[in-house]
């Protein structure tokens, strides 16, 4: 089953990305910032991370940075959520090593096609 | 019967298993021999495996030796001719 | 997939009250110490409120803090200077992101409250500086102006950059995507892929031109490369369209220039390949599609939960050490047993304590919404008040923390109006300009004490006893201790519009501060000295949900007793009463002459025959009024668990709840305050009568 950890301050968004995926059939884990983030994926081997970009503690271009420097992400899909729709945003995160990103606001089938794309 | 050599690809070409899987090319290369590749068990594969055998091959092809594959898996069929790469690969 | 977003509604309501609290509290910070941090963190609460209201379809409110982050964006990146008038203004939003968030929880419409201030921040932003707002609907490409739905065939040169497979941007995916639009070729070019032996494997060296067969517009194909089309060169060439006429090649990005001029025949295709780019399928705006169903929640931190797990599991471990003693029992394992059952108790008690915990929320929660406050009214008033918090990570009851909110804002709110002096005043007083205002929360016993403290002018207790003596409040001449006359103050009938003007003290609406507390089983005292200031110190028990009581037995009946309310029981025969006017009996306790409430009487419990001087007197103390309670018995002590009468029957005064005793009977909980006020209501019936 695919692993793929959510993360986002924000509960009602965290929520609704993990009930998606989950009705979907994917095995969710959640995390609330990049620090929560960074500990689940240490112990975890998750296939996807999906994160969002603003948050306290750890935000999610660090996060991106962080887990890229593990051997076991280096090469694994992460999708930003942003609500920027502006190029230098998007950027920051592809050169943070995301894979790509999903603008916010987002309806459930939009994440799950995209979130299918990556796991091809 | 000829001597030839055998690399068994396990379950992965991908780019997670590249670094480990061109070690274990490089240690077939210096046995200076045929070469079959066995990928029965292949269940991921992509650009940079696909990629890191197609090296492979023109290598051993250079030496003067034969590369053949061994039961190629469905998975790595398909990759390969998703990324227009069959007959480089002598996978068609 | 069909997933019913209101199911989220709840969280986010929840989340962005929260998130409005905290820009509040940082916006009030924020003209002293501007820090970026604090900047950031008032960004990020916008943030997530437009990410999730336009996620859940509430336009007016995703529109509304767009144009509030764009500003606080320009503040974020020091374009913009930090300004009474911007925080002004940012506070103001924050009251109306409220508004329009209540609306819609309850299921109303939003309204158009927020419009001149959406107006305001656009005019501010157009003026201000040179970032422009772009609206959350605009992309910035567009370059599809062109209606080229025809086009059958395409041609796709995509070389990308060597990096680009270690950003988990894998062509393979790519290329199966393009595949969802019609029959795709892909010839790979191996040209640049280095020798064996110089191969970074993690690197790509390859490039494909792809060619598609099928009816797609080229923004879709676009869409597919969008991730990494800053990370590749890509080529996207029309070969053919249905309509015949192949249009110029449009670059896409800086491109090695390659003619694939392949002239194929023209083809229709009529195969109906689904557009599958992901439409957002604008659900109908759910404009709160019903009410959307408000339970309470509450969040509790992971450790308390942990607790609770631990003890469980301890629990678990000593019933069935207690079973296994059980199941072969003889009178050797009696001490066995009996250390079972303490353990039992004690695992028991633990475990309603860390229950009891969970509800627990620290008074924060209603201290934070006191500085702006302080802020809007002493603005109001031209008067210089420093507000000091203290112990806000005191933890009380939820209920009991929702309740306090009111009557904690109107004293602080007294306190500001006429508490503390204008600056003028307070010069010619001697004192600082600025005055102090202090709230303080901290536990004390199974209670929690807040404390609200100025350095005003304080409360003159004869102006107050005179004042009271004119209302009726109290027979003129009678001796009274200071703390008594000064909590005149919050009786009904004191306060009025005339007498506060009149007092240099506080009145408006105390009695119902007064109430308020009192109904949650609290009181109020208030300390003053004149000329240095007036303090109100509340003392509420810690939850409403459990009480220590003390049994107490009237002819058949068990009641319950609040233990804090009892000062002491004297047998009736010792006890010196006597009777006053209006037939009340009266208890001399000390100096002063005390009611007697005769439990049977006042409930009309059966008599049972016994001497009437047999039984107890209780004295028992509410509110700073001491009466008697004329009881049979006094049974036990234990903690229980209060049940609320008015959800099964209704509101009786002198009884403030019931709970369930140990047998299985219920036993009502008497309520010390009402219970006086029914005896005095009945005197001065009979006296009027």
């Amino acid at each position: 089953m695919t692993k793929i950890l959510a993360v986002d301050d924000s509960a009602s968004m965290r929520q609704m990305v993990s009930f998606t995926l989950k009705s979907a059939g994917f095995d969710v884990t959640e995390a609330a910032d990049g620090v929560e983030a960074l500990r689940a994926a240490k112990t975890n081997a998750f296939d996807v991370v999906i994160s969002d970009v603003n948050m306290p503690n750890m935000d999610g271009l660090s996060l991106v940075r962080e887990l890229r420097t593990l051997s076991n992400y280096r090469f694994v899909p992460i999708l930003m959520l942003t609500t920027e729709s502006s190029n230098d945003k998007k950027q920051a995160g592809r050169s943070a090593g995301a894979t790509g990103w999903i603008v916010k606001p987002f309806n459930p089938d939009q994440l799950l096609s995209t979130v299918r794309k990556v796991i091809g | 019967m000829s001597k030839k050599t055998t690399v068994s690809l396990g379950n992965a070409l991908d780019i997670a298993s590249v670094s480990e899987l061109k070690k274990r090319f490089e240690n077939a290369l210096t046995k200076d021999l045929p070469v079959t590749l066995s990928a029965n068990k292949v269940e991921k594969a992509d650009t940079a495996g696909l990629q890191l055998a197609y090296a492979f091959v023109k290598k051993v092809e250079a030496n003067g030796h034969d590369i053949n594959w061994q039961s190629p898996s469905d998975v790595l069929v398909q990759t390969s001719e998703i990324l227009g790469m069959q007959e480089h690969l002598n996978l068609s | 997939m069909d997933i019913d977003l209101s199911q989220f509604y709840q969280v986010f309501f929840e989340e962005s009250f929260e998130g409005l609290d905290t820009m509040e509290h940082e916006l009030l910070h924020l003209e002293e110490d501007s820090d970026r941090e604090n900047i950031n963190t008032i960004f990020r609460a916008a943030h997530s409120i437009k990410g999730g209201s336009a996620t859940f379809n509430f336009k007016e409110v995703a529109e509304f803090t767009h144009v509030m982050e764009t500003l606080l964006d320009e503040m974020r990146e020091g374009k913009r200077p930090v300004e009474k008038e911007t925080v002004d203004l940012l506070l103001r939003s924050v009251d109306c992101l409220r508004g329009m968030l209540n609306r819609i929880q309850d299921g109303e419409e939003v309204g158009d409250s927020h419009i001149d201030l959406v107006n305001y921040f656009n005019e501010l932003l157009s003026n201000g500086s040179s970032s422009g707002s772009d609206s959350p609907a605009t992309e910035v490409d567009d370059s599809s102006a062109d209606s080229e739905g025809e086009i059958t065939r395409w041609s796709i040169h995509f070389e990308p950059e060597a990096y680009i497979l270690e950003t988990g941007n894998e062509p393979v995916r790519m290329f199966r995507e393009l595949k969802g639009y019609g029959e795709l070729t892909a010839k790979a070019n191996l040209d640049k892929v280095p020798d064996f032996d110089e191969l970074k494997p993690e690197s790509c060296f390859m490039s494909w031109d792809l060619e598609l067969d099928g009816e797609v517009d080229e923004d879709a194909i676009k869409e597919t490369f969008e991730w990494v089309e800053d990370d590749c060169k890509l080529e996207i060439k029309p070969l053919s369209s249905a309509g015949g006429k192949a249009k110029a090649a449009k670059v896409v990005s800086a491109n090695a220039d390659e003619t694939t001029e392949e002239n194929e025949e023209e083809e229709v295709q009529t195969s109906n390949v689904k557009n599958m780019v992901p439409v957002a399928s604008e659900k109908p705006a759910a404009k709160a599609a019903q009410k959307p169903a408000s339970t309470a929640s509450i969040r509790v931190g992971i450790d308390k939960v942990d607790t609770l797990i631990d003890l469980v599991g301890e629990l678990v471990i000593t019933q069935s050490m207690l079973s296994e003693v059980g199941e072969n029992f003889d009178i050797s394992k009696l001490n066995l047993l009996l250390s079972g059952l303490g353990e039992l108790e004690q695992k028991t008690r633990e475990l309603q304590e860390s229950v009891m915990r969970i509800r627990m929320l620290p008074i924060g929660f209603v201290f934070n919404r006191l500085p702006r406050m302080v802020r809007d009214l002493s603005t109001q008033l031209s008067k210089k008040v420093n507000l000091e918090i203290k112990g806000e990570s005191t933890e009380l009851d939820k209920t009991v923390m929702e309740q306090i909110g009111d009557p904690l804002t109107h004293l602080v709110r007294n306190a500001l109006d006429h508490g503390i002096e204008s600056v003028d005043r307070r010069i010619e007083a001697g004192k600082s300009e600025t005055g102090t205002l202090i709230l303080n929360a901290f536990h004390q016993g199974g209670n929690i004490v807040i404390e609200i403290s100025d350095d005003g002018a304080g409360i003159n207790p004869d102006i107050i006893y005179r004042k009271a003596v004119e209302k009726g409040l109290i027979p003129d001449g009678i001796e009274m201790p200071r703390e008594q006359i000064l909590s005149l103050i919050m009786e009904p009938g004191f306060s009025t519009a005339e007498v506060v003007s009149d007092v240099s003290g506080r009145g408006v609406g105390m009695d119902v501060v007064k109430r308020n507390i009192n109904n949650l089983g609290g009181n109020v005292e208030i300390s003053s000295e004149l000329g240095k200031g007036t303090t109100f110190t509340i003392r509420l028990p810690l939850t409403l949900a459990i009480l220590d009581g003390q049994l107490i037995k009237v002819g058949d009946e068990t009641f319950v007793l609040p233990l804090v309310s009892i000062i002491e029981s004297v047998p009736l025969s010792m006890a010196e009463t006597s009777r006053i006017a209006g037939d009340m009996p009266v208890y001399k306790l000390h100096e002063d002459y005390i009611p007697i409430i005769d439990l049977q009487e006042e409930f009309e419990i059966r008599k049972n025959l016994g001497a009437s001087n047999d039984g107890l007197l209780a004295i028992v103390e509410g509110e700073n009024r001491k009466i008697a309670l004329r009881i049979d018995e006094l049974l036990g002590q234990q903690q229980v668990v209060i049940k609320s009468l008015e959800s099964h029957y209704k509101s009786i005064q002198g009884v403030s709840g019931a709970t369930i005793l140990g047998d299985g009977r219920v036993s009502l909980i008497l309520d010390i305050v009402g219970l006086s006020k029914r005896a005095s209501d009945r005197t001065h019936k009979k006296l009027v009568a």
